[in-house]
């Protein structure tokens, strides 16, 4: 064994019993514990749960749809050019989904910015429409925030999985044949895309399942989905309310393993659709062409249309955090000022300090595992749905089962159990940053500085870091920015005594003050954007001074 | 003098390479030719030090009589040079040669270390790409940095793996007579593996063994 391998296979095994074995066989433990109990009246009385149906209907819908459509809007994105990760990238990735879905519900809600705008162009809405784009609580909103949020993650991993294919080579080759680049692209390379996809795809119908401070905030309210509810149960003190969480962890739990299933035979089945049209030498109606064609165009303006959307949504929470008094349809506020800024800042700054407390250290220990584990598994194969498990299990019942165990063995709710929470979330997106540049690395390198006398470690860290500097540190980011983000573990583990300016957010929506959710939503979105803008600025100062 | 005995590469229970005995005097270059996939590659990283895991290889190694089999890389002191230069992206040219000279050498003071590196970019008329980043070189001069990286590290031995196929033509020829007048400079054995048999050395006094692959088994002759 070499020196290295004595030293990352302690660490690796390290990692791998701390956030991946430990938490998933928590929550097992729990639940054979807990189900072992339980009566036939009980699951009477979970299955007769009022909104029960609707919510699990709500879910399935939720969860096969959002990533479904995410899917093909992110092939349709990445069809333009595969050949290197957009730099963007990194930055709509960091961005909090709660963020996110503040922002977009204040551009597009019925009394959103858009609509004050067309009031102010043509006269018309005079009052906020009922119906317009998205309504501030609702599935199709929910949907949106879901599927638009998921799309640079997708794009990140179809990127990863095109340097492993000659796309380029297909392209020429098909080009040879008589065929378009896009025809090449859905019909040779999408395919071959879509069984790679299958880990991460899976990783974006977990999050839908299981999410619960999006629908909180946007999704629909009684019934909400099924994590919503299943969430309500955990915070209820009621007789029932115990067991209904329990048995609806189960029911989500279930209801993601079919989707699951479902999701293994999405590439099979294009395939299979695909050899029929071939077979019959069908072509798509003209009408099909023509949407697909435009279709195409709209994906091709969803970069500068992100953009343009991130932009405004921090203006307009910049704007209503500020704002003293904007009623609608008033296009811009009466006058700004720093009153709520003031008010709260005594209030937020130790809010925001807790944050940072964990979430800077979660990022280191997210981002050390992940490392550990990708130059382990250069050596040794393990299997890559190993290493993002966290992933592949809902959240929610992996919280309420690490609740269950807490309890049992009568641990009180401390801000540690958090900080490791966050860690196993924020692990696997910082495994995921990193895993393709790492393991397309050429260790032709390390060989090369190994007979120049030094030792693999020294290698490792003079050569091999420097170089994947860039995906290295947005790995950092993400990390840090999955940990702002973390609403369910903190509240289920912090029992309300950890308070983050996520969890802050929430707790503020309830209330309906625009103002306060703007000045909460605001700070989750900063915090990751200064990390980013920290490390690239880094990297632009050191790309400045090696071409200087 | 670089000494091969014994060697016998095995993949999955199949003899894929042997290699009774070969050996390469100071100065000069010994050449290993073979088809694809006979193991050419997989015997010089076994030389390196770094056989794939995939492969049992056996056989002894002595470098200028010292038994090296069991030693690691970096212990070994062999340079090697790839197909690619493989010169650090993140350092200039002059940090590439600086990481590669010896640690325990007359070269621990700056200014020493600035001379040496200084001297041999002159040597080779390179002195103006000293704060030059890798990436804007040519690919005859990246060839040639690659190669002063290795010898100024003052290795052993000196391992080729077709460092000129990645060349056009006409750079082929000027690094390939510029690598051979170092190693003849620095006097140090070199094993080179090649498809090419114009890739041996011009003069007939500088050509080592040839090892000849075929269906597993190398002949050993020495060069026409």
């Amino acid at each position: 064994m070499t020196s290295t391998a004595r030293l990352y296979t302690p660490a690796a095994v390290i990692s791998v019993l701390g956030l991946i074995a430990l938490p998933v066989g928590l929550v097992l433990v729990a639940f054979a514990q807990e189900l072992s109990q339980l009566t036939a009246t009980q699951l009477r009385n979970f299955a007769a749960a009022p909104g029960l149906s609707q919510a699990t209907l709500y879910s399935l819908l939720l969860a096969a749809l959002a990533p479904l459509f995410a899917c093909y809007l992110a092939l349709a994105v990445s069809a333009g050019a595969v050949q290197r990760t957009p730099v963007w990238l990194s930055p709509l990735l960091s961005m909090p989904h709660l963020a996110f879905a503040v922002g977009l519900v204040f551009l597009f809600s019925p009394g959103g910015w858009l609509v004050r705008a067309m009031h102010g162009v043509s006269g018309a809405f005079a009052i906020p429409p009922d119906w317009a784009f998205l309504p501030e609580r609702s599935l199709p909103t929910l949907f949106t925030v879901l599927l638009l949020k998921e799309v640079p993650f997708l794009v990140l991993m179809i990127h990863s999985a095109c340097s492993q294919l000659p796309v380029e080579r297909y392209r020429q080759v098909g080009q040879s044949l008589g065929y378009s680049r896009t025809t090449v692209w859905w019909q040779v390379v999408v395919p071959e895309l879509l069984r790679r996809l299958t880990l991460p795809m899976a990783a974006v119908i977990v999050y839908s399942v299981s999410v619960v401070d999006i629908p909180l905030l946007v999704g629909p309210n009684v019934p909400g989905i099924l994590a919503q509810e299943v969430f309500s149960w955990q915070q209820d003190f009621a007789p029932d309310a115990a067991t209904h969480a329990l048995l609806g962890s189960v029911l989500l739990l279930s209801l993601t393993l079919c989707l699951l299933g479902l999701n293994r035979l999405h590439h099979p089945f294009y395939r299979w659709a695909l050899v029929r049209v071939w077979r019959r030498g069908l072509t798509a109606p003209g009408i099909l062409r023509q949407l697909g064609r435009g279709g195409m165009g709209v994906a091709r303006l969803w970069l500068p249309l992100m953009v343009a959307m991130t932009l405004a949504m921090l203006t307009a929470l910049v704007l209503w955090s500020m704002a003293s008094g904007w009623f609608y349809p008033q296009w811009l506020p009466d006058s700004l000022s720093v009153a709520l800024w003031r008010r709260e800042w005594g209030y937020i700054w130790p809010i925001v300090w807790t944050t940072l407390l964990i979430a800077i250290p979660c990022a280191c220990v997210a981002l050390v595992a992940a490392l550990v584990c990708l130059e382990v598994q250069n050596k040794q194969r393990w299997p890559q749905w190993l290493v993002l498990l966290a992933l592949l299990v809902p959240q929610l019942p992996l919280v309420v089962g690490w609740q269950y165990s807490a309890s049992a063995y009568h641990l009180t709710p401390h801000v540690g159990w958090v900080f490791w929470a966050h860690c196993v979330f924020a692990f696997p997106y910082a495994y995921l940053v990193v895993a393709g540049d790492y393991q397309r690395y050429d260790r032709h390198w390390l060989l090369v500085g190994q007979s120049l006398g030094y030792s693999p470690l020294k290698c490792w860290f003079t050569l091999m870091l420097p170089m994947l500097r860039r995906p290295v540190l947005y790995g950092w980011v993400i990390a840090f920015s999955v940990s702002v983000a973390q609403y369910l573990p903190t509240q289920m583990l912090g029992a309300g005594r950890v308070v983050t300016v996520t969890t802050e957010a929430v707790s503020v929506s309830s209330g309906g003050d625009r103002q306060l959710l703007s000045f909460y939503a605001l700070w989750q979105f900063i915090l990751p954007l200064i990390a980013l803008l920290l490390v690239a600025a880094y990297l632009a100062l050191v790309s400045r001074r090696r071409n200087a | 003098m670089l000494e091969l005995q014994h060697v016998a590469i095995v993949r999955a229970g199949q003899t894929l390479l042997e290699v009774p005995e070969l050996s390469v005097a100071a100065g000069k270059v010994g050449m290993i030719m073979g088809p694809s996939g006979s193991g050419k590659s997989t015997l010089l990283l076994w030389l390196l030090g770094q056989a794939p895991e995939a492969f049992d290889i056996t056989g002894s190694l002595r470098l200028n009589g010292e038994p090296m089999t069991h030693q690691s890389v970096s212990e070994r002191r062999i340079g090697m040079m790839f197909q690619s230069a493989l010169l650090f992206p993140h350092m200039t040219v002059e940090q590439n040669l600086f990481f590669a000279l010896p640690k325990q050498s007359a070269y621990r003071t700056k200014a020493a270390r600035t001379e040496r590196v200084g001297s041999l970019l002159a040597a080779v008329e390179l002195s103006d790409k000293a704060k030059t980043m890798p990436g804007t070189l040519s690919g005859g001069e990246r060839a040639r940095i690659a190669l002063l990286r290795a010898l100024i590290n003052e290795p052993k031995a000196l391992l080729l793996d077709e460092p000129f196929a990645a060349l056009d033509l006409h750079r082929r020829e000027e690094v390939r007579q510029w690598t051979f007048a170092q190693i003849a400079q620095w006097q140090i054995p070199a094993l080179l593996v090649s498809h090419d048999l114009d890739d041996r050395p011009a003069h007939t006094q500088q050509c080592g063994p040839l090892l000849t692959i075929a269906n597993g088994v190398a002949q050993c002759s020495t060069h026409a």
